[in-house]
């Protein structure tokens, strides 16, 4: 507390003797006389924003820029809510009565914690740039905040310190990233040259800004992206700047880099229509001919392989005619002497039932006809 | 009006009775030119009527369980088949063989084992006497197994000297083996193909300009949600899907057959490989350019049946019929100073001569156009013809002087060019000692029991009383036993000029596995894939092609890292570590665990194939060797369980197929496979 009575020493409002910013001298005296209540501050378009204050913390800030539309451009950004997830937590809310964020919680999209997160920073961020407005119409309404939901819980010192800190910082940065829509791309070529990630000696800060970086997000869209915010974002680059990490990509630049991206779609599309020609065409081809087809001259020709199965039954039997005759001196009467004493197996009664001898059958016709029944 | 009938026969105006009869019997005439017409002579085994009377004593004491009664006329079968000068008799191993299967359960394992062995010299060169020994020993437990060990040696050794059993061995496992192979080689490339199929459909995405390939980062992500990108986005992986099915499937349709498309298949993926999988790729293309020449392996016993060298070699390892003789006149028609079809048929006649002087004249003669070809078999057994024909003949009582003194010329002749063989040193010995040279025999004796290693040596003794009696010619069939058989080079006759190793025709299944492709040209494709997978393991490496980032399971490549971040660096990887600050851990584990429920679904396809076809799933989840091991076993199973009985059969050695119904074999490969593969699953559930 004491820290912070000192402020007014410290505060650039001081030192150039220029009075502080409204909404500054208003979180501060509701900070050092320990009020509770809203701040109302008109913006341009007739809108307001309102910041609920309770012992000495800012518990929700109600402002365009944090709304829930603000919310799902963040979660959508970042890739954490697709379009189908958030009919389906519309539905939700309506049906439970409860608002598309919280949906969101509870269709499992999205962790709390995530969301409070962004609740959080929209809140911080927009407050912060409150907080640095001249000219502002703020009044306030000093009464009991209990009842009040807490949409985020923002230190007012830290507030303060950090809005100080911006103004501070403001002309410097504002140098090199004259405005949120400026864009910024890497300065080394395309590959890095080599460079290795793991050998970047950047903060932490500057090393997500640099790796997010790709010549088409504008500040603002880094400062979602990254989840540092704005200003944090033009700090970075200011820092990579100078360090000739980055380089402001200008509008010739642009204009180039749209010609490049309208020429490559291009190429893109060509190649697509080459590449669906050439799959159509292979597949019509491919459709138009059967695997029988080219197989169709072998399919009809003799396979010495199955001959070499089928006269494994023949040579059985065969082999069996012989054994039997060399054991009891006489040929077999019929398939079943043979099989009985297992010489042949049962599955060559066919093969036996076909052995012509001098033009007739050696096990008789009625055999001929067992085995053809066996072969069904 | 009659009917009018458009038969040639008058069909319509039989009666029903007759017209069956008609019916039947044109099907059993249409039957009957399509059945299997053998000759009489080929159900007939036809043997020396002593040996053939013998053979029924053996067979029916054997089935009497009466071993002494069976000993006694194997040891009778021997002595006429080495009088009668027949190397062998498969047909009557063959029918021991049989008896001995059907009887082993009941009787001692030694007798069982002194059965074999004594069995050994019905057919000493036949390798399945040998193996038959070698069951018998094992019956009696571990004391047998050194035995059974010396007896498969010299089992495996018997099948030089017998090449029909060789190759008949060799063609039923190549048989069995090329089933296996074939499925190893189709389902392991399918298999290999489909676990990197991703990888190179994220390759051949990258040839389009621009076109991310992968969704890396959340921004990405949010990126995906635009029309424009989905359309674009989703036609890239339509295209990029239709051109890996198109390389998979268009050869196969195109007709190139499994084979080559598989080589292709292994050549496409080859680049992506682990250590491991590359020598599977290498191996199963190897192995692909060796299928064709197995392939020729299961075809030829067909082939060597129908050589006059396996005719010629039959007539002198077995008992040449006159069957065979007749053969072989025809062949010594069209070429009549044939050395080795003359000394065949000049066996024909020594074997058929029953020792008597006309048959054995017949053999000189024809023995004779060897010798003029300076032919060693044909000198041993002019030599011995010789013998045979001086006590043959036996003028005044005594053996003829002048065809002893031919004998001993070319016992001299063959010990002197070709070195100090056995069985000349023995009818030399016999000569010597007919004539009644008894140093030189002494010497000769001595020479031969330097040259031999056989235990038994009573055959010395034998000699010298035999050539050494009073009435040697009433002693012939004793010394007609005591000659042997000049040593016979069994593989250049059996094989001739044929040449094993060479490519067949076609391959099984109707030409699916090589479709239009020339046989010939598979092991080119072969060794040209071999070169294309090295060339692609090096080109691999230049191009730095997509690989999956083992931290996140994406995919990632070198074009996509720097396209998305700059870096060579997984962009997953990298987003996490810049992630926004307000991001909750939680929400980036949900991330994460959507990305590995693609890989969760591999967890669940690789234990289901590995369970359904063992070694699929192995091959499917990255560890080939273990794989490729088990769709071998199955394949062999499978073969085993499908053809029970091996397809390659000796009729002229037939032993029956005792254990060819309910085979053990397939049953415990089987059970070994899924047990390994249930235990493959268990042990890398989590991997």
């Amino acid at each position: 507390m004491n820290d912070f009575n000192n402020m007014s020493r410290t505060d650039p409002a001081n030192q150039q003797r220029r009075p502080a910013p409204p909404l500054f001298r208003e979180l501060l005296g509701a900070f050092k006389n320990g009020r509770n209540g809203t701040v109302t501050v008109s913006l341009d378009g007739g809108t307001v924003a309102s910041i609920s204050i309770d012992s000495g913390r800012v518990i929700q800030v109600t402002h365009p820029d944090t709304d829930t539309s603000k919310v799902l451009e963040i979660l959508s950004r970042i890739g954490l809510v697709g379009e189908k997830q958030i009919e389906k937590a519309t539905k939700l809310a309506r049906k439970h009565a409860i608002t598309l964020e919280d949906a969101l919680v509870k269709a499992g999209a999205v962790s709390a914690t995530t969301l409070g997160n962004i609740r959080e920073l929209l809140a911080r961020e927009a407050l912060l740039d409150l907080l640095m407005e001249r000219e502002l119409d703020v009044s306030a309404v000093w009464a009991s905040q209990r009842g009040t939901r807490a949409c985020c819980v923002l230190p007012i010192p830290y507030l303060l310190k950090s809005a100080n800190k911006r103004m501070e910082e403001h002309d410097d940065i504002r140098r090199v990233v004259p405005s949120g829509d400026i864009v910024f791309e890497k300065a080394l070529s395309k590959d890095l040259d080599g460079a290795k990630w793991e050998d970047l000696k950047l903060g932490p800060a500057q090393r997500q800004v640099f790796f997010f970086l790709d010549g088409q997000m504008s500040v603002a869209d880094l400062g979602i992206a990254t989840g540092q915010g704005q200003f944090a974002v033009e700090r970075s680059l200011k820092s990579l700047f100078e360090d000739g990490l980055v380089r402001k990509v200008v509008l010739g630049d642009e204009r180039t880099g749209k010609n490049a991206t309208r020429f490559s779609a291009f190429v893109r599309a060509l190649s697509f229509l080459i590449a669906i020609l050439i799959v159509m065409v292979g597949m019509a081809t491919v459709a138009g001919r059967t695997i029988s087809d080219p197989l169709g001259r072998e399919l009809g020709a003799r396979d010495p392989y199955r001959e070499v199965i089928d006269d494994a039954a023949m040579r059985r039997v065969l082999g069996a005619l012989r054994l039997h005759q060399l054991i009891f001196n006489r040929l077999p009467d019929d398939f079943e002497d043979m099989a009985a004493p297992k010489m042949v197996l049962r599955s060559d009664r066919r093969a036996a039932a076909m052995i012509t001898v001098d033009e007739s059958f050696l096990f008789g016709a009625k055999a001929v006809q067992v085995g053809e029944e066996d072969k069904d | 009006m009659p009917n009018r009938c458009c038969c040639l026969v008058n069909f319509c105006t039989m009666r029903s009775s007759t017209r069956l009869l008609t019916i039947l019997m044109i099907l059993m005439v249409s039957l009957v030119a399509i059945a299997s017409a053998i000759r009489p002579s080929e159900m007939l085994v036809r043997l020396p009527e002593r040996i053939q009377s013998e053979t029924g004593t053996m067979l029916a004491s054997m089935w009497r369980r009466d071993l002494r009664a069976a000993k006694s006329a194997i040891a009778r079968i021997g002595e006429y088949r080495i009088e009668a000068q027949i190397p062998n008799l498969p047909a009557v191993a063959g029918a021991f063989l049989y008896r001995l299967r059907e009887i082993s359960e009941e009787i001692q394992p030694v007798a069982l084992a002194v059965l074999a062995q004594d069995a050994l010299i019905i057919a000493p060169d036949l390798p399945d006497m040998y193996f038959a020994l070698a069951g018998a020993h094992m019956k009696m437990g571990l004391e047998g197994i050194g035995p059974a060990t010396g007896a498969v040696i010299q089992g495996l050794q018997a099948h030089l000297r017998f090449p029909r059993t060789m190759i008949y061995r060799v063609a039923n496992v190549a048989f069995y083996g090329f089933g296996a192979l074939v499925l190893m080689v189709v389902m392991a490339g399918a298999m290999m193909f489909i676990r990197y199929r991703r990888l190179l459909t994220h390759d051949i995405s990258d040839f389009f300009p621009s076109a991310p390939a992968t969704i890396f980062s959340a921004m990405d992500v949010a990126k995906s949600k635009t029309a424009g990108f989905i359309v674009s986005n989703g036609l890239l992986r339509i295209i990029s899907s239709a051109f890996v099915l198109l390389l998979a499937v268009a050869p196969l349709v195109f007709g190139a057959g499994l084979l080559p498309t598989a080589v292709l298949w292994l050549i496409s993926i080859s680049a992506y490989t682990r250590r491991t999988e590359k020598l599977a790729v290498v191996l199963l293309i190897g192995t692909i350019g060796v299928l064709p020449i197995i392939g020729h392996l299961v075809l030829l016993p067909a082939e060597t049946d129908r050589t006059p060298g396996h005719r010629i070699w039959s007539c002198y390892r077995e008992y040449c019929t006159y069957e065979v003789g007749t053969d072989l006149v025809r062949m010594s028609i069209e070429r009549p100073n044939d050395v080795l079809i003359n000394t065949a048929l000049g066996n024909l006649e020594l074997q058929q001569s029953g020792n008597r002087s006309v048959g054995l004249e017949a053999a000189i003669a024809r023995f004779d156009i060897g010798v003029k070809a300076d032919f060693p078999v044909a000198i041993g057994l002019s030599a011995n013809s010789h013998v045979l024909k001086s006590l043959a003949d036996c003028p005044l009582g005594e053996p003829d002087k002048e065809h002893l003194r031919e004998a001993q010329r070319l016992y001299t002749s063959h010990i002197d060019k070709y070195g100090a063989e056995p069985a000349m040193l023995r009818g030399l010995a016999i000569v010597q000692g007919l004539l009644g040279e008894r140093d030189q025999m002494e010497a000769s004796l001595t020479d031969l029991l330097h040259a031999v290693n056989d235990d038994d040596l009573d055959f010395v003794a034998r000699i010298r009383t035999l050539s050494g009696g009073h009435a040697p010619c009433r002693q012939i069939g004793a010394l007609s036993a005591e000659i042997r058989p000049p040593s016979f080079p069994d593989q250049e006759v059996y094989f001739g000029n044929m040449n094993v190793f060479t490519l067949p025709s076609t391959l099984p299944w109707h030409g699916w596995l090589q479709g239009r492709i020339p046989i010939p040209w598979i092991p080119i494709i072969s060794i040209v894939g071999l070169i294309l997978v090295m060339a692609a393991w090096w080109v691999g490496k230049k191009l730095k092609l997509a690989t999956v980032c083992p931290r996140c399971n994406n995919i990632v490549c070198q074009s996509c890292n720097t396209r998305a971040s700059g870096y060579d660096y997984c962009p997953t990887c990298l987003f996490e570590q810049v992630k926004p600050a307000f991001l909750d851990p939680l929400d980036l584990i949900a991330i994460q665990q959507e990305r590995e429920s693609r890989s969760d679904l591999k967890k669940v396809v690789a234990p289901i194939l590995a369970i359904l076809l063992p070694g699929s799933g192995q091959v499917l989840s990255g560890r080939p060797v273990r794989g490729l091991l088990m769709l071998l076993i199955v394949g062999l199973a499978v073969g085993f369980v499908l053809h029970p009985a091996s397809p390659h059969i000796d009729a002229l050695a037939y032993a029956g197929v005792y254990g060819a119904e309910l085979p053990i074999g397939p049953p415990i490969l089987l059970i070994a496979v899924y047990t390994m593969t249930a235990l493959d699953v268990w042990l890398n559930r989590e991997k």
